[in-house]
């Protein structure tokens, strides 16, 4: 027998899986934690590339005075400053990737709780059918 | 006028939501069409790439695909084009590229549609539209996102006017070029007050936006339009390198006209239209198709009572008239 208001809960749900749940369901598999831990990793990372692609282009920009002075070039001050910079960057983004996963964590559970909140209704539903076909038969 | 123009309004949502799949493989198709004609316009150096086979080849395939692949064409195109004048150039356009994603992109990646529209509105003198459409659709965020598409802009003009007078095809003649290109952008302080103007104008727009106001949307509109129009008339006067009045003016106006227009026509919040999932249980296999209800808004109807128009020195009235002959009669 098809209860249509089974359906439209079903179809919410399938509704959801296909949209936002797929990225939400992946992300509470994860403790709050480990989830911003993760998302600071990979911010590291892409920063890191960003950053390297940043120095080359100075680097490129500055070629012919590097060539030129290659053998009295202040190299340490020069690695600091690069470094310092790097430093100071990866700070910022680190800040940045905290609040943000941890906010967008947040709204993914708030939004996986009614998820489930309805998934529970849904199997509860399938339940009692079962049982009151199973007192039928009997 | 209004009833007219809300008539109009659900009328095209009406279209737009029952023909969702077609209607925005249609716009996305004439979009690459007219950005790959930009693009050949403007920066085609490039015969292959921008041969009609290669522009209506990337249109259809902008059209019919993820629109991250579509996204990812128009910029191989560009690198392309850019490729033909140089190739250490090309890297340090995909350099730039590369940069914009790994330091901004990775986090709002949503924001790749303002990045990308920017140049091309640029090119068709509508940039000033941007900032005020950016305040009242997005986020303060896209403040960046302007910012980015300024860049990139102002990278391409640079590449335009070096490649006018680049000669040479050796190895300290492209790192000149590469040079002559970062100094024309370190040193245009009119690009760097764009930026800076812009940011302000997304932040003002959004804030009075949100404003719990009645027309708070288009008082944020003439809000930004009026700070766009007098910083950019000032730009004009102080700043080398930037717009002509007449540019402005005309920019601004038009722009604040298609800002309205947008902010009039904004659909809801769903812009999926039709939805189709499908899903089983132990007793059947579902097929749903969900198409969303409108309102049509019914015209006003207009009752006019229209009375007959009473002769002189008579009545219709025919108690009146059997009692004024009795009169008489007496």
């Amino acid at each position: 027998m098809l209860s249509k208001k089974r359906i439209k809960i079903m179809f919410q749900l399938a509704l959801y899986e296909k949209d936002e749940g797929r990225e939400d369901l992946k992300n509470v598999r994860y403790y709050k934690n480990d989830y911003v831990r993760l998302n600071i990793l990979k911010s590291i990372i892409s920063m890191t590339f960003g950053y390297l692609i940043i120095l080359c282009m100075i680097a490129m920009y500055n070629l012919e005075y590097l060539i030129t002075n290659a053998v009295t070039l202040p190299y340490k001050s020069m690695i600091l400053t690069a470094v310092g910079v790097y430093i100071l960057l990866m700070m910022f983004y680190v800040f940045i990737t905290v609040i943000l996963y941890a906010l967008r964590y947040d709204a993914s559970k708030k939004r996986v709780k009614k998820y489930f909140k309805y998934l529970k209704y849904l199997l509860k539903q399938y339940q009692s059918d079962n049982d009151n076909e199973t007192g039928k038969e009997a | 006028m209004m009833l007219k123009l809300l008539e109009l309004k659900e009328k095209i949502k009406q279209i737009c939501e029952k023909y969702f799949i077609y209607v925005k493989s249609v716009v996305k198709f004439f979009m690459a069409l007219i950005m790959m004609f930009l693009i050949n316009s403007h920066i085609g150096y490039s015969s292959v790439v921008g041969s009609l086979v290669i522009i209506f080849g990337v249109s259809i395939i902008f059209a019919l695909t993820p629109d991250a692949v579509g996204i990812m064409l128009i910029c191989l195109v560009t690198l392309a084009e850019v490729y033909n004048v140089s190739a250490i150039l090309a890297v340090s356009v995909l350099a730039v590229y590369l940069i914009t994603y790994f330091m901004y992109l990775r986090y709002v990646p949503k924001q790749i549609f303002v990045i990308l529209i920017i140049p091309f509105l640029y090119m068709i003198n509508l940039q000033y539209v941007i900032p005020v459409l950016c305040g009242i659709m997005f986020a303060p965020v896209s403040a960046i996102s302007c910012a980015f598409g300024v860049v990139i802009y102002y990278l391409f003009k640079a590449i335009v006017s070096a490649a006018k007078v680049y000669e040479g095809t050796g190895l300290s003649d492209t790192i000149n070029f590469y040079n002559v290109i970062v100094d024309d952008m370190k040193n245009n302080r009119f690009m760097i007050y764009t930026i800076i103007i812009f940011a302000v104008v997304v932040l003002l727009t959004y804030i009075v936006r949100r404003q719990k106001v009645k027309h708070a949307s288009y008082i944020a509109i003439a809000i930004g339009f009026v700070i766009n129009l007098v910083s950019f008339l000032l730009a004009t006067a102080f700043i080398e390198g930037s717009d002509t009045m007449v540019n402005v003016i005309f920019g601004t106006i038009v722009g604040a006209l298609i800002a309205c227009v947008a902010q009039f026509f904004r659909m809801t919040l769903d812009y999926s239209g039709i939805k189709q999932v499908q899903f089983e249980d132990d007793e059947y296999y579902y097929y749903v198709k969900a198409i969303p209800k409108f309102s049509v808004s019914a015209p006003d109807k207009q009752v006019k009572r229209i009375h007959a128009q009473k002769p002189t020195g008579s009545t219709t009235d025919l108690q009146e008239a059997i009692r004024r002959i009795t009169e008489e009669g007496q």
